[in-house]
């Protein structure tokens, strides 16, 4: 049976070659005057997986990892949004089904770099709200990396908020 | 008779002075050597602090006497006088991948086993006062390539139950890759940190491990067995394999003069086309 790894309400099976981290950044302990929300906003969990070393500092959707991908390598980011935000018709209902080559494209990253390309999706289930980014190491060999991606994504599990 | 015990006694003072300096000399270099790390004198404790290295495969070789523990020796005893970690002898096995969380209290699993390059995992603790000397290191990011250009440092502690996050998070610089596993500690079979194990991604065994008591000794350590590895890239290379870099540095630095840089359509035309011969 494949290990686990669990976090803030998200797991995902421990598969080989992939690094994988489920955070939630610290939310500031300064509320906005006249509420309870703090400073800066609420902060939501989420889960970064590269088939490579992630580095210790990363932006929310992979900054500081891409740019060092190679033509191998996948990158997957799994951000929750607010709840509330899930009703839009914006996010598809149900869990995402698996990605497909052609839903990637180059100008689809959130800062192009030439030779890659990204896809991104966003959905809710289990009254939570997400938004899934993949980026791909090489747009040339997507049917491969895109596999590979979806490997990892199909252990994913939501537990319900 | 006179002459004979002259030429005897000018004869006994050179060889009383060739003496002397042979005796300076050997002092010399035994001073040398003391400043090196080297203790050749009889009965002079096995220095464990010098046990890294780098061991090429399955078969063991004899390490007695050079601050490796007995092979089976558990984990628990492989601890030198001086309460340095002491490797176990034998072949070396399998790495490991990680899992634990961040000082954050975040999950994070790290593979190390089907990647590229090499990664040395760094098990240290937020108490032991030959760590802080690595803390204080891998503050520094030119210290975190220790292990080369493109290895990956993990340093590893042993997990919230077992250690504070709190003073962890306080030592461990943001940009360090840091995880808090017990597992990991039993995995590696740690005996007592700090210790360090080197680990060859892409075939997913390790490659030597041992302690150091301070950093610029483990870099001296890693360095050497690196170099005697055939893994140091700034280990003496053929005059084939420099000419080759040269030529290979010469026309990229030409190109990219030329503003010619990956891509370049002129890089994907056929060189034997007559396009623009003005014909």
């Amino acid at each position: 049976m494949t290990e686990r790894l669990r976090g803030h309400g998200i797991s995902c099976a421990l598969l080989p070659g992939w690094d994988i981290r489920i955070e939630r950044r610290a939310e500031s302990p300064v509320p906005v005057p006249g509420s309870t929300e703090p400073m800066g906003g609420s902060t939501y969990p989420v889960l970064h997986a590269g088939t490579s070393p992630l580095p210790a500092r990363r932006g929310d959707y992979g900054s500081g990892y891409v740019e060092t991908m190679t033509p191998a390598d996948v990158f997957v980011c799994l951000s929750e949004f607010d709840p509330y935000d899930g009703i839009e018709d914006m996010f598809e209902s149900g869990m995402t089904p698996p990605l497909r080559a052609n839903d990637f494209h180059p100008d689809a990253q959130q800062r192009v770099i030439a030779g890659m390309c990204g896809a991104q999706r966003f959905f809710a289930t289990r009254r939570r709200a997400f938004g899934l980014y993949v980026v791909l190491g090489s747009w040339l060999q997507r049917v491969p990396l895109v596999d590979r991606a979806n490997q990892l994504l199909s252990t994913i599990e939501i537990d319900l908020r | 008779m006179s002459v004979v015990v002259g030429v005897l006694a000018v004869v006994v003072v050179l060889l009383a002075v060739l003496v002397v300096g042979l005796l300076r000399s050997h002092a010399e270099i035994l001073r040398a050597l003391h400043d090196l790390g080297v203790n050749l004198e009889h009965g002079a404790p096995t220095p464990g602090a010098t046990a890294f290295e780098l061991r090429p495969g399955p078969a063991a070789t004899d390490r007695s006497g050079r601050g490796v523990a007995p092979a089976g020796t558990p984990a628990s005893e492989r601890i030198s006088d001086q309460g340095v970690a002491l490797p176990e002898d034998g072949p070396l096995g399998s790495a490991h991948d990680l899992r634990g969380v961040t000082p954050a209290g975040d999950a994070a699993a790290i593979s190390v086993r089907g990647g590229r390059g090499l990664t040395l995992l760094a098990f240290l603790t937020s108490g032991c006062a030959s760590c802080l000397d690595f803390w204080e290191a891998f503050r520094i990011p030119g210290n975190r390539a220790i292990g080369g250009a493109d290895a990956n440092l993990v340093v590893l502690t042993k997990g919230p139950a077992d250690e504070s996050p709190g003073a962890v998070a306080e030592l461990a610089d943001p940009e360090l890759v840091t995880l808090m596993t017990t597992e990991a500690f039993e995995d590696y079979s740690v005996p007592i940190a700090p210790y360090f194990v080197l680990v060859d991604s892409s075939s997913g065994g390790i490659v030597g491990e041992g302690a150091a008591s301070s950093f610029d000794q483990l870099a001296s350590l890693l360095a050497k067995a690196l170099a005697d590895g055939g893994h140091d890239p700034a280990a003496p290379r053929s005059r084939r394999e420099v000419l080759r870099g040269l030529r290979r540095a010469t026309a990229d630095e030409a190109l990219e003069a030329a503003g010619i840089g990956p891509g370049h359509p002129s890089l994907h035309e056929d060189p034997h086309s007559d396009r623009g011969s003005g014909s």
